[in-house]
């Protein structure tokens, strides 16, 4: 009789564990229960960063520990996650992510994007358009959209309180009064339904775009810095701009060379020391899956002197 | 043809196997054993101890040996295991004036009560290479039990703290209320401005370099406003006793050994305050002595908000202190650098491009103008 | 007071509150996600005193541990009370304004919004969590929703609720980013409506 009593806090989830000695996704019942507080917090109140008790994890901070926490608080049996990093399946912290929830968790995991449920993230947006009910996680090293202006925690808090966002303004100013432009190319900061200053993580401002309105769910995981926030579907993401100074992304004249796609994101490979260069796609998934239905790229003529510039010109690729 | 060069799964796993070959060393030479870890290498397992805050010799002394010796690897190792761990409770305070005593000393007064103990010490060796050490059991002493006697020491040796605080000379802080919830780094967010315990926290499992680093340049005068004074700093075994909810009254569960440090710091009054001195805390898992002393500079300098004195110095930033002392997270986030940036490089790459070009047009636009003024 | 629990008397929890608690947490994060979206717990919770339902208890164990607070507006020795404490170890405070969460079995009783937890301008997520149980909660011919989380609009309909109730809630919008996040439970479904969520109608 006594067996079937389980009080909640006694269920390290010993049971369902996959590796040996150690929790069901590692983390203990009563850690996830706080971090999955948090989420719900962080969905309510879109682009705010919830602080919470992140844990020390078998990883390195710095290299995912957020966005690996609210991973382990979600996944289960009917997931099927996919983790990126720079975009590629096939890097080595991506992999390494990976296999840290094919054994404390069991997952199924997969290279594409369309049959994820889960995606974890670092430094990028897949290219194939995210569907309503699939989650993004990424990883987060600085969540302050404000510290290197405003190194002090207190001091940024009291800002974001009053949405007074003013030396931010002043900062993408000074920027285009000495260089002619933003000079922000990644963690390009957004304001997040019409309220709260958000960095989107370090992913090229080329993604920024594509967290507008996104169907599926955004979660962000700083571990290190123990903050965790969130953009629901469909909400409103504006990346910061100025009316004669609009936002713009970045562009290449050329195409990717394995697979011809003209509007990824691009990788630019080194090809020899004589500075002759070559672009692939930095999705990985994108690319294999275009070469797959028969694109191809101009893989053998490389690019002999990169030429690359902010334009809101199409490429002509194959 | 290119081909993309990632790092796979297999990759990585030869990076373990050649990583578990470089640990193994020479297989000419015996295997470390543990137990030589936590005998002979002692104050490296106090150390991972302390800043994993865990204490578990065993397997602080495992996490040296998996670490090659990388005690902030170790520290991390130990760390993460300890989040795993499940919870029972909290156990009751330390009573460190009952400490069973191994080592004693104040240099506030030439003699106390229960006397200065020099107990096991480097203060005194001449930093000379024993070369005798180089072959096993030529540089092991006998047995020096005969000729110093545990007798001789006695157990409850008041602190010398407790003294100054019954003259009304040293803060009272100590007396605050037992029964009060204590906040826990490991569990909570690091808020600023943060409690006394919080900081305390952070310091004892704070990098012993980084700590000791502050301390130092409060002593060189960035930051401290007068020359503190050593209190007393003790070494030896505590008991520690936790209350089970079911029995309601403590049980001791065991002894561990603990450096404590008190610092004294002159403190002339302000307002309400009268004159007296202030205490700085440190306190370590096994013998850690730099550690706690450093520990207890820093914690000093850090009260200087509150107690209304002026503080602009890295050492009495709260803000700064606490939020770089942690080495697994410093050397975590210093790490990342390692990991693939190519995408954001990139994204750098095409506006610095940018940049440049236009920076070269208008240069040659201006020294054409130049030009034309010196026609 | 603390009033002992009959533990001869008490039902079980989740059968596998690893598993448990996670599917509920998705259907929670679901919901909340995408406000007035409907969604069904798959309840491996057993027989909860009444009047609780399976979704709140759901929700309770999912969410609630020693380190939240409850208030409910059942009596302090009810049943419900002490198979809460029991099952979630958390305790159970007397004054709302208290709680991290709050678990409602009567809307039309209940107390106004403001008697709950806002949170404060530099941390507005110390706000409480309501849990109401209505008699029905449908999808159609309600209160029209929009907001994030919403494409167009979503309307539900949840039986029960007061005029004052939706007064309240209208007031509490001018509040944002402050105010209180709000999981309705009927049966085994639950649909939240965040403070994000415009309501009209």
């Amino acid at each position: 009789m006594k067996k079937q009593f389980n009080r909640q806090s006694e269920t390290g989830g010993g049971r369902s564990s996959v590796m040996e000695g150690y929790n069901f996704a590692y983390l203990d019942e009563q850690t996830k229960r706080m971090i999955r507080r948090t989420i719900l917090k962080a969905v309510a109140i879109p682009g705010y960063q919830v602080p919470f008790g992140s844990r020390e994890m078998p990883l390195p901070y710095g290299w995912g520990t957020g966005g690996i926490q609210i991973t382990a608080s979600l996944i289960g049996s009917e997931d099927i996650l996919k983790v990126i990093d720079q975009g590629a399946d096939d890097t080595t912290n991506a992999v390494s992510i990976r296999r840290f929830f094919s054994r404390t968790a069991g997952a199924l995991t997969t290279t594409r994007t369309r049959e994820a449920t889960i995606i974890q993230t670092r430094h990028r947006i897949p290219e194939t358009h995210l569907t309503k009910d699939q989650i993004i996680v990424y990883q987060v090293p600085i969540p302050e959209p404000l510290r290197f202006i405003e190194p002090r925690a207190k001091e940024v808090c009291r800002m974001h309180a009053l949405k007074e966002y003013g030396i931010m303004f002043v900062k993408l100013y000074e920027d285009i009064s000495r260089h002619g432009r933003i000079a922000k190319a990644f963690d390009y900061p957004v304001l997040v339904n019409d309220r709260y200053v958000m960095s989107p993580s370090p992913i090229p401002k080329f993604d920024n775009p594509k967290m507008d309105r996104m169907p599926a769910l955004q979660l962000f995981g700083a571990g290190r810095e123990k903050r965790i926030y969130a953009v629901p579907p469909y909400t409103k993401v504006k990346s910061l701009d100025f009316e004669d100074y609009p936002f713009e992304v970045e562009r290449w004249p050329h195409c990717c060379a394995l697979c011809g796609s003209g509007n990824s994101y691009l990788d630019e490979i080194i090809m020899d020391d004589r500075g002759s260069k070559m672009f692939i796609c930095s999705d990985t998934n994108h690319c294999n899956e275009r070469v797959a239905r028969g694109h191809k790229g101009n893989q053998e003529e490389p690019v002999e002197k990169a030429q690359i510039s902010i334009g809101t010109g199409a490429r002509k690729c194959a | 043809m290119y081909v993309a060069v990632k790092g796979g799964e297999e990759a990585i796993a030869n990076a373990h196997k050649l990583l578990a070959e470089k640990r193994r060393g020479d297989r000419s030479v015996p295997e470390l054993e543990i137990s030589q870890i936590k005998e002979q290498l002692g104050l490296s397992v106090d150390r991972v101890m302390t800043e994993g805050s865990l204490y578990d010799r065993e397997l602080a002394a495992i996490a040296i040996k998996q670490a090659q010796g990388d005690l902030v690897e170790a520290i991390f190792l130990l760390r993460a295991y300890r989040t795993t761990l499940p919870r029972f409770g909290f156990s009751e305070p330390i009573e460190t004036a009952t400490m069973e005593i191994q080592r004693r000393i104040s240099s506030s007064f030439k003699d106390i009560p229960g006397g200065q103990v020099l107990g096991p010490t480097y203060d005194y060796t001449h930093r000379l290479i024993d070369f005798a050490l180089r072959v096993p059991e030529n540089g092991n002493p006998g047995t020096c039990r005969e000729e110093v006697s545990d007798e001789a020491i006695q157990n409850d040796m008041p602190r010398v703290a407790d003294l100054l605080a019954a003259e009304g000379l040293l803060d009272d802080e100590a007396a605050n209320d037992k029964n009060r919830s204590v906040a826990d780094l490991t569990r909570d967010p690091l808020e600023l401005p943060a409690g006394r315990e919080m900081r305390l926290q952070n310091l004892a499992r704070g990098d012993e370099g980084f700590i000791l680093s502050l301390a130092y340049s409060l002593l060189r005068g960035f930051g401290s406003s007068g020359h503190p004074f050593l209190g007393e700093i003790r070494f030896g075994e505590v008991t520690v006793e936790f209350v089970p909810q079911e029995l309601g009254f403590p049980i001791d569960v065991g002894g561990i050994p603990v450096t404590e440090c008190i610092m004294f710091n002159r403190f002339m009054g302000s307002g309400e305050t009268p004159p007296r001195f202030i205490k700085g805390y440190g306190l370590t898992f096994g013998h850690c002595e730099r550690k706690a002393m450093a520990m207890a500079l820093v914690d000093y300098a850090l009260r200087s908000g509150e107690l209304g004195e002026k503080f602009e110095y890295p050492a009495q930033d709260e803000e700064f202190v606490l939020f770089h002392s942690d080495n697994v997270q410093a050397s975590g986030f210093v790490e990342h650098l390692k990991l693939p940036h190519y995408v954001d490089f990139q994204a750098d790459l095409v506006l610095m491009r940018n940049c440049l070009a236009e920076f070269k047009n208008d240069s040659r636009n201006n020294k054409g103008i130049e030009d034309e003024e010196a026609i | 007071m603390v009033f002992p629990i009959d533990l001869n008397r008490l039902t079980p929890g989740f059968s596998d509150p690893v598993q448990g608690s996670r599917q509920t947490f998705r259907a929670i994060l679901d919901a909340m996600a995408h406000p007035g979206r409907i969604v069904a717990t798959d309840n491996n919770v057993l027989s909860p005193p009444r009047p609780l339902n399976l979704a709140s208890v759901a929700v309770c164990l999912t969410l609630l541990d020693f380190e939240t607070t409850l208030w409910t507006d059942l009596k302090p020795n009810a049943k419900g009370n002490g198979w809460l404490r029991f099952h979630c170890g958390c305790s159970i405070v007397q004054d709302p304004s208290e709680a991290v969460f709050a678990l409602i079995t009567r809307s039309d009783t209940m107390p106004a919004l403001n008697k709950f937890k806002p949170g404060n301008d530099e941390s507005p997520e110390f706000s409480t969590t309501l849990i109401i149980q209505t008699g029905r909660l449908r999808s159609t011919d309600g209160k029209r929703l929009t907001g994030p989380g919403i494409e167009t609009f979503s309307t539900l309909k949840a039986q029960g609720l007061t005029k004052r109730f939706w007064q309240d809630r209208q007031s509490q919008s001018a509040m944002f980013p402050l105010g209180v996040d709000i999981i309705f439970t009927c049966e085994n479904r639950l649909a939240a409506l965040p403070r994000t969520s415009s309501v009209e109608g």
